[in-house]
């Protein structure tokens, strides 16, 4: 693989696991509060 | 409103379009009935304001904001804030490009954390000569355990670890690729498909649990 298509695919690779992380912050953000306020 | 006042703006007063995730709502933005419609009133009043900028579409209304914010850092490093707060840092410098998406709000910083590192950002701005976020965070980071101020949260601190250790794992990930971290790539992608789908069947748990109570 050519280390230009090389470093698009990394660079679509880390887009998604950061996309991915940020949902999953908010996903925790959620849940907590989902939690938290269960015996409300 | 006068020039000077443009210090006094809060920092969320400057998130210049509403619900903006990405880059698609400026290209967007023209669809926009008004310029009312996207930008806080304080920012909307300052650019009508200010005779020097005199624009006409929406478009341009925003690149206004965008060039006197950026007349701003290049002489008083102040718009810098924009770049934290904002997902359009089209004028980002390279090496943070690769982040241009992840804002500090959306990673999670508080408005007063943010405040926190804008304060910082004024500070020490004139003896920087790299202003670039990354530099800006690792400094900060260095300032805060140094100073080990009672009053900074210890999260904030976490946070910034966090966006730090992220880039740079992801700048190493650049210098040294090769197939094994390719691999190590898509595993951790599988991991995080799974881990985002776990917590997807949590929530909808506990959201039918909380719906039965009602």
């Amino acid at each position: 693989m050519k280390n230009k298509d090389k470093e698009k695919l990394v660079k679509e690779m880390t887009d998604l696991i950061n996309k991915l992380k940020l949902d999953i912050l908010e996903k925790e953000k959620i849940l907590d509060n989902l939690t938290n306020n269960r015996n409300d | 409103m006068e020039e000077k006042n443009l210090e006094e703006i809060s920092l969320a007063s400057l998130s210049l379009i509403k619900n903006n995730n990405d880059v698609k709502h400026f290209l967007k933005v023209q669809e926009f009935e008004s310029v009312k419609d996207f930008l806080d009133a304080d920012v909307y009043e300052l650019l009508e304001s200010n005779k020097r900028y005199s624009y006409n579409g929406v478009k341009d209304k925003i690149r206004g904001v965008y060039d006197l914010l950026n007349y701003k850092f290049l002489n008083k490093g102040m718009p810098i804030t924009v770049k934290l707060n904002s997902p359009l840092n089209f004028d980002f410098k390279h090496d943070v490009y690769y982040f241009s998406d992840i804002t500090l709000e959306r990673l999670g910083f508080s408005t007063t954390e943010v405040y926190l590192i804008e304060k910082y950002i004024k500070a020490i701005y004139k003896k920087q000569n790299d202003n670039t976020l990354i530099n800006i965070l690792t400094n900060f980071l260095s300032y805060l355990k140094q100073s080990k101020k009672t009053s900074i949260s210890l999260t904030l601190i976490e946070k910034i670890e966090l966006y730090v250790k992220a880039y740079q794992e992801e700048k190493e990930l650049y210098r040294n690729f090769n197939d094994t971290n390719l691999k190590e790539l898509r595993s951790n992608i599988d991991t995080l498909y799974e881990r985002r789908k776990s917590l997807s069947s949590k929530i909808d748990k506990y959201s039918s649990i909380k719906r039965g109570r009602k």
